[in-house]
């Protein structure tokens, strides 16, 4: 029988194949350790592909959870007027065919009229809902049975308890109920809150009622996107549904509605979180292939005898590879048996932690990982086989001297430019780890991996070396042990490479995380430089006008505050431009209560509070106003009773503002002025005089329109003295009137008085005293844009109202936490009188910054809940610090940055465990010659533990300085945080050297142990050697 | 089948080419048995691995099975491997794949060669039942004898039916009669199959199946004894080149040069050749007769009373009477197998007897040479004989450098004392090793065919320098069956009973 070519290639193969079967069956456990780390890289494949998925849906789902209902809803709303049923039947076909995607609940309807008054003038609108009783919680009375076109039951919906409906409309209320459904009458349909929402059962129904008929009125389709249910990748369908939707609508004017925003950044931020995972993942899974590699070379001696026996009886390269490729895929079949079902249970867990259907995250990750789980294994396959096959045992008459470039510098280098590369370009943002945007970038800590690795292969021999030669002639076997490291680049060096590559990947993460950890609080920190910030809330209550009335130790005894006077400003920038700066006036004793000043920020702390603190005693600008008093009569002359005045006032806590005066009834000389609360004890600072209101007005609406030769307002006032009126009597007060002064009009003084005259366009003149000269020029901390636009060290911003104040530039910050991007912080005892001359009550404190200690900051939360704090805006820093932690993809990442630090650090542990069997194995000849000699088999195991030992030591140098390094780099380079947004401030490396001591200790230690334990194998193999040759 | 002619195959060592073989030539004619004798490093293994196609020649030419090996494309030199030639070696993991059954590794060859499995495993039953180990055939070799296991490593040699037989000591591992049985079997066999039978072995037996027994030195074939003949004759190479025998040159007293001078008796029609020496040899090495004990004998170091040792079921030495002194060299002979380096292993305490006792005098630290020696392989030759003394204490001053000169230069390897030990041959590494195991400063050394990769001239000059060592006080024994070191031997023990 003849065969052919292929029929004999294929019989040899096949020979070559059983016997690669029969040698796994004899020792399955062969290939266990590489089977093993493939095993572990593609579990981790499956976790870091269900990672972004997972981490993606549950910031989708906390994204719309913070939603309130009506806002996570697709909403359809078309006018009813002027569309036949037929064309509201076909919309609800559309809607509800179009719009049935997953993530998105069932349709219901809603009709509302618009809002109609009542016969006793409450405003009403009449709604209608289909399946009432599902959407309502019945509070008294009854749900409506029936509505008719001429009588409807309806419920009133909210606290108003009756309304009086004209009879005509067929109106009857049968109770009141509650909404439980929240996204129906909401968004367009949401009604004022005047307005009573009276509801009635059906949309079709109370669509047709007979009274209502002209009243126009709009029939909304609800559909509420479920948070529980929706996935991130739903986000394209529902939006493309929602626009099919609406493009087949657009003549007829229905209009849709989504929070296409926030779906939209959700789904950015899973796909940054997705890209990053994908970098934290490549790293682990390379590192992965490269101990798998490393195992391989271990493995190579043993294969290599059989494979020679295949070539001895006359197998063909092509059988020979067939052996090889076979022996290969035996750590690559326990790698996916053991793997795959490890992924899958990982990634099980990983939903069933976060709520998820296991079973759809799974099949989702198999679908997406398939294709690189099969690629990756056939990569490692060949890899293995090649490393398999290739005799690579090193013979000293191959040596070559150690400078000789090798193709490992080829690719050290190429690795090394490719990073340097990837620095110079910039920098990678939330945005270009969206798009993909630099792969250079993303690959930055495997190309700095790579090089720590080519640096540590170079120069661990060299430092072994070394340390050999100083040995002298102590320690003869750790000596020669040690020089035959350095002269031979077998495996022991392959594995100070990957040794060095693992510890900077592994140290690197675990900085990493700490430091994006501690960007988050820096973070929070620099939103809330205190603890508390204290604003405006929506009723506008001013922070201070609610302090209590002990202060805040009343409630928090360790509480430091300070009043924070905010006030945008403008700074013209070299003449080209104006930039708008945020004023921020501060007590600067309180700055070290800051959390996050970070020393990158500027200058130290007490420095600013040297620079800015002002020396000036309290204002003592103005008369003070007697205790008690309730009133100022102010007399004078001329033009009272058509020109508007109103005194200056500064109150007992020195806020100052206007008190407007009137003329009195029963002397035209003399003008009223009624007292606030607390101005009594305060101070009469001046007064300003204008034009009446309506005049005013008039006269900017020409001059807006280019008008200038509108009439001046003029007016001539005398003003002669000021009483004060007490229930006790009348007091005169001293008024200094020759020391004011006003720059809108011509002032006149006498030995009683003044007299001024008017020339106004518009405005008002203001009659102040002079300004006291320390708030002339104000020292303050500027950013460094602001201060290159300093002259003379001066800068000159100009504040609303026409006013300038000029700053004098005392140290510059490039950043302030509460401060924004451009800022002047100034000591706020110098703001307020400043910014209150010219605008009064523009001087006043907006916002209070507080700090306290744990027990008390509690103490601070719980009292803001109440009134009357709670109606500021409260922003407490731990509340967005945890915010920040508690994200998804901040937990995720910083989880998978942990995972994959742990994971480089055991490969590292088993890289030496492996290098040092396999040094063992290789010293074998000397190690029976030295036994045979009368060397102590403890003394052989030392020789072996301390080459292991040398090289991790070189090999755990070379990889922190590089992971410090690539810290260095990456938290420059990648301006990521945790949550993949910007971060504001830069992250900033945070990685004490004693965590740093620590990490490497921790890896140091374990090495060490793994290294002593294989090399007790040394003595094994020394012993059982003699005995074969000489037993 | 097998025609080599001048072949030379150098071989790479570092930045120089070393002659393996040196204008060798050779032919084995189909059904032909030519047995190869010699002693290690002369180019027997160099030889084994040209004829199999594992090396090419680098000068010459050589053909097997009409095959130029120096031309022939790889393909073909695979076709040749796997289907015209057999090979047996001494390790059984070299020809026996462990994992495997008998029979799978038996028709592994042929399965190779593109035999279908079936096939493959019908021929592979038939030649197992032929070398009688068919009930070997679903065995694992884990579990079968080292006779049994080289009957099968045979029967896979065998089973494609080759036409040129290569035996690499195929013996070394076995016993007397399981040596016997093999060689007969590979004598039926290459009849049968009509095949060239070429046989590297050591072992005296292997010359009886020979047709011929050709003795190679120095990559030369030396000598040539022809089956039935008890003497050998000198071989002539093309070039004229022949290699004076170590014994004859010494009878003859010739040092370095000699003159030839012919003397023809045209009459009676023969011709004659007269070798007489220009330069005469004065002193011998050999100061007394093998088998004797030695007039210069000192203090019993060691006493071996009927140790032996047993292994399984397998006796690996029969028990041995022995007393080691101090001034001797002593030296432990037999053929392969027989126990000597056990024997060593028992006086150096490697392995404890079985049976008997050895008992050594107290406070005797032991140097071992073994036969195939490990050093650090980068450092040079000196650095790891200063590490043999180092680790056991002594220290290395002037007069130890001089004394590892001396002993470096008696061996001829001062030269070679900076050279990395991984870039010396087999006999270089092999003369390191005795010059580290001197210098160590042991009373007692013991030595593991230390002369087995040198040529004669080395081997005497080994064998005079361990004389010198005995005499300085120290008892040396070597496992040996070179004559240049049974010349010198002030005592020789053999195991061959």
């Amino acid at each position: 029988m003849t065969t052919t070519p292929a029929s004999r290639w294929w019989r040899a193969g096949t020979a070559a194949a059983s016997l690669a079967a029969a040698r796994v069956r004899a020792k399955p456990t062969r290939g266990l350790v590489t089977g093993l780390g493939i095993a572990v890289a593609v579990a981790s494949l499956f976790v870091t592909t269900a990672s972004p998925i997972i981490a993606g849906d549950a910031t989708l789902q906390r994204t719309l959870q913070d939603l309130s209902p009506g806002d996570r809803s697709i909403t359809v709303a078309a006018p009813v007027n002027g569309q036949t049923p037929e064309q509201i039947q076909e919309a609800d076909h559309r809607i509800r065919t179009g719009l049935k995607v997953r993530g998105v609940g069932g349709v219901r309807t809603e009709i509302e009229y618009r809002a109609l008054a009542a016969s006793d003038g409450t405003i009403f609108r009449l709604a209608g809902i289909d399946d009432l009783a599902t959407a309502v919680t019945l509070r008294d009375g009854r749900l409506p049975t029936s509505c008719t076109p001429t009588r409807c039951e309806v419920v009133i919906a909210g606290p108003t308890e009756s309304i009086a409906l004209q009879p005509e409309l067929g109106m009857v209320v049968v109770g009141h109920v509650a909404l439980t459904n929240s996204s129906l009458l909401a968004g367009d349909f949401a009604p004022m809150s005047n307005e009573v929402i009276l509801l009635g059962n059906g949309t079709d129904d109370v669509g047709s009622i007979k009274p209502f008929e002209l009243i126009g009125r709009t029939i909304g389709w609800i559909l509420p996107i479920d948070p529980g249910v929706i996935r991130v990748r739903d986000i394209d369908p529902i939006l493309s549904a929602a626009a099919s939707v609406a493009n087949s609508f657009i003549d007829r004017g229905p209009k849709v509605s989504l929070p296409r925003t926030a779906l939209l950044d959700a789904r950015a931020r899973a796909a940054t979180a997705s890209n990053r995972v994908a970098l934290a993942a490549a790293q682990g899974v390379v590192l992965l292939a490269a101990f798998t590699l490393l195992a391989a070379a271990g493995a190579r001696r043993h294969h290599r005898a059989a494979r020679d026996l295949l070539r001895q009886r006359g197998a063909g390269r092509a059988a020979a590879n067939v052996f090889t490729t076979c022996e290969a895929a035996w750590p690559v079949i326990i790698g996916l048996a053991v793997g795959v079902p490890l992924g899958v249970l990982a990634t099980r867990q990983l939903a069933d932690h976060w709520h998820f259907d296991a079973g759809d995250v799974v099949s989702t990750v198999i679908r997406d990982s398939a294709d690189r789980v099969i690629l990756g294994a056939l990569v490692i396959l060949v890899a293995t086989a090649v490393v398999m096959a290739t005799d690579s045992s090193a013979s000293p008459s191959r040596q070559r001297s150690w400078w000789r470039p090798t193709a490992l510098d080829a690719v050290g280098a190429a690795a090394f430019c490719m990073a340097a590369l990837a620095v110079s370009r910039g920098s990678a943002t939330a945005s270009s780890l969206v798009s993909k945007g630099d792969p250079l970038i993303a690959l930055l800590p495997l190309l700095a991996a790579v090089v720590v690795a080519w640096i540590a292969i170079r120069l661990v021999p060299v430092l072994v070396a070394r340390f050999a030669q100083l040995l002298g002639h102590h320690a003869p076997l750790v000596r020669t042990a040690l020089g035959e490291v350095a002269r031979r680049p077998t495996v022991p060096l392959a594995t100070a490479g990957f040794l060095a590559a693992a510890t900077t990947l592994s140290i690197f993460s675990l900085g990493y995380r700490s430091t994006l950890a501690a960007g988050a609080r820096d973070q929070a920190s620099y939103a809330v430089p205190f603890d508390f910030t204290l604003a405006y809330g929506p009723a506008l209550v001013r922070p201070s006008a609610v302090e209590p009335v002990g202060g805040w130790p009343s409630i928090a005894p360790s509480a430091v505050s300070t009043d924070i006077l905010r006030r945008s400003a403008s700074v013209e920038s070299q003449k080209l431009s104006t930039d708008s700066i945020a004023m921020v006036g501060l007590e600067p004793s309180t700055l070290t209560s800051m959390r996050g000043w970070r020393s990158d920020f500027g200058p130290s702390i007490e420095s600013m509070q040297a620079a800015i603190t002002s020396k000036r005693d309290q204002p003592t600008a103005g008369t003070v106003i007697p205790l008690g008093t309730t009133r100022l009569t102010i007399t004078g002359d001329g033009d009272l009773s058509t020109t508007e005045i109103a005194a200056i006032v500064a109150s007992e806590k020195g806020l100052w503002h206007e008190d407007t005066t009137t003329l009195s009834k029963s002397d035209t000389n003399q003008l009223v002025v009624t007292l606030d609360p607390g101005d009594a004890g305060g101070r009469l600072i001046g007064f300003r005089l204008g034009q009446p209101g309506t005049q005013a007005q008039k006269t900017q609406h020409h001059a807006g329109e280019g008008n200038t030769g509108a009439a001046y307002f003029t007016a001539t006032i005398t003003l002669d003295s000021v009483e004060a009126e007490t229930s006790s009597g009348t007091t005169t007060m001293a008024v200094p009137w020759s020391q004011l002064q006003s720059q809108g009009g011509a002032v006149t003084h006498d030995a009683t008085g003044l007299s001024i005259e008017l020339r106004l366009q518009g405005s008002s003149a203001l009659l102040l005293p002079p300004a006291p000269p320390d708030i002339a020029v104000i020292p303050a901390i500027v950013d460094p844009y602001t201060a290159a636009s300093a002259q003379g060290g001066n800068v000159v911003v100009d504040l609303p109202g026409d006013s300038r104040q000029v700053l004098r530039v005392a140290g510059i910050a490039k950043r302030f936490p509460g401060a924004g991007t451009r800022f002047a912080i100034v000591d706020i005892s110098l703001a307020e009188p400043a910014f209150d001359r010219d605008q009064p009550g523009f001087g006043t404190a907006n916002e209070i910054w507080i700090a306290a200690d744990g027990a008390d900051q509690r103490a601070l939360a719980t009292a803001f809940e109440q009134a009357p704090l709670k109606d500021l805006a409260v922003t407490r820093r731990t509340t967005i610090q945890e915010r920040l932690s508690s994200d998804p993809l901040s937990r995720f990442t910083l989880g998978l940055f942990g995972i994959a630090a742990i994971i480089a650090a055991l490969l590292a542990i088993g890289a030496v465990f492996l290098s040092t069997m396999s040094n063992a194995a290789e010293q074998a000849p000397l190690h029976r010659a030295l036994a045979a000699e009368g060397v102590a088999p403890r003394s052989l195991s030392r020789m072996v533990r301390a080459t292991s030992i040398a090289i991790t030591v070189g090999a755990l140098l070379f990889g922190a300085l590089g992971s410090l390094e690539l810290l260095r780099l990456v938290t420059r380079v990648i301006a990521v945080t945790a949550t993949s947004t910007v971060p504001v401030p830069p992250l900033l490396i945070r990685v004490r050297a004693i965590d740093l001591g620590a990490a490497l200790a921790a890896l140091f230690v374990p090495c060490v142990v793994a290294a002593a334990l294989a090399a007790r194998s040394a003595r094994r193999v020394a012993r059982g050697d003699l005995l074969r040759e000489f037993g | 089948m097998i025609e080599l002619d001048d072949v030379f195959v150098l071989y790479p060592v570092q930045d120089r080419q070393v002659a393996a073989l040196r204008g060798l030539s050779l032919s084995v004619a189909a059904g032909e048995r030519v047995v190869i004798a010699g002693p290690s490093g002369s180019g027997k293994s160099t030889l084994v691995r040209l004829v199999t196609g594992l090396v090419r020649p680098s000068a010459g030419r050589a053909l097997v099975l009409d095959h130029d090996l120096a031309t022939a494309s790889n393909r073909v030199i695979l076709a040749l491997q796997r289907s015209g030639i057999g090979v047996i070696t001494q390790q059984m993991t070299s020809n026996l794949a462990v994992e495997l059954t008998g029979l799978h590794n038996v028709a592994m060859q042929c399965r190779l060669a593109g035999r279908s499995r079936h096939d493959a495993h019908q021929l592979g039953r038939d030649m197992m039942k032929r070398l009688g180990v068919d009930h070997l055939a679903d065995r694992s070799l884990a579990t079968i004898s080292a006779g049994e296991a080289q009957r099968v490593a045979l029967a896979a040699a065998l089973a494609h039916r080759p036409r040129v037989i290569v035996a690499d000591e195929p013996t070394g591992a076995l016993d007397i009669d399981n040596a016997n049985i093999v060689f007969d079997l590979l004598a039926e066999l290459s009849t049968e199959l009509e095949a060239a039978l070429l046989v590297v072995s050591h072992d005296p037996g292997a010359g009886r199946i020979g047709d011929r027994v050709l003795e190679i030195r120095d990559g030369r074939l030396g000598a040539e004894r022809l089956a039935g003949h008890e003497s050998s004759r000198l071989v002539v190479d093309a070039r004229g080149w022949i290699r004076l025998p170590e014994t004859d040159r010494i009878r003859a007293g010739i040092a370095s040069r000699a003159v030839v001078e012919p003397a023809v008796d045209f009459a009676a029609g023969s011709e004659s050749l007269t070798l007489k020496a220009v330069d005469r040899i004065t002193t011998s090495a050999a100061t007394t007769r093998p088998g004797e004990a030695s007039s210069v004998a000192g203090d019993v170091l060691v006493a071996i009373a009927a140790a032996g040792r047993t292994i399984g079921d397998t006796r690996v030495l029969a028990p041995v009477t022995l007393d080691v002194r101090t001034n001797e060299l002593l030296i432990i002979s037999g053929r392969s197998g027989s126990g000597k380096t056990t024997l060593l292993g028992l006086i150096a305490g490697f392995a404890e007897p079985s049976e008997g006792r050895i008992e050594h005098a107290p406070s005797t630290p032991v140097a071992v040479g073994t036969s195939t020696p490990g050093f650090a392989e980068t450092l040079s030759v000196r650095h790891n004989i200063e590490l043999a003394c180092t680790v056991r204490g002594r220290v290395i001053d002037a007069q130890m450098t001089d004394s590892i000169d001396r002993a470096l230069t008696a061996v001829g390897m001062i030269e070679l004392a900076a050279r990395p030990v991984g870039t010396l041959s087999g006999g270089e590494r092999q003369r390191a090793s005795i010059v580290r195991a001197l210098a160590s400063g042991a009373p007692l050394v013991l030595l593991d065919e230390p002369t087995s990769q040198l040529d004669q001239s080395l081997a005497r000059s080994v064998a005079r320098f361990l004389v010198a060592e005995a005499r300085s006080g120290r008892a040396i024994v070597c496992a040996s069956h070179e004559p240049e070191l049974l010349a010198a031997a002030d005592r020789i023990h053999s195991l061959n009973g």
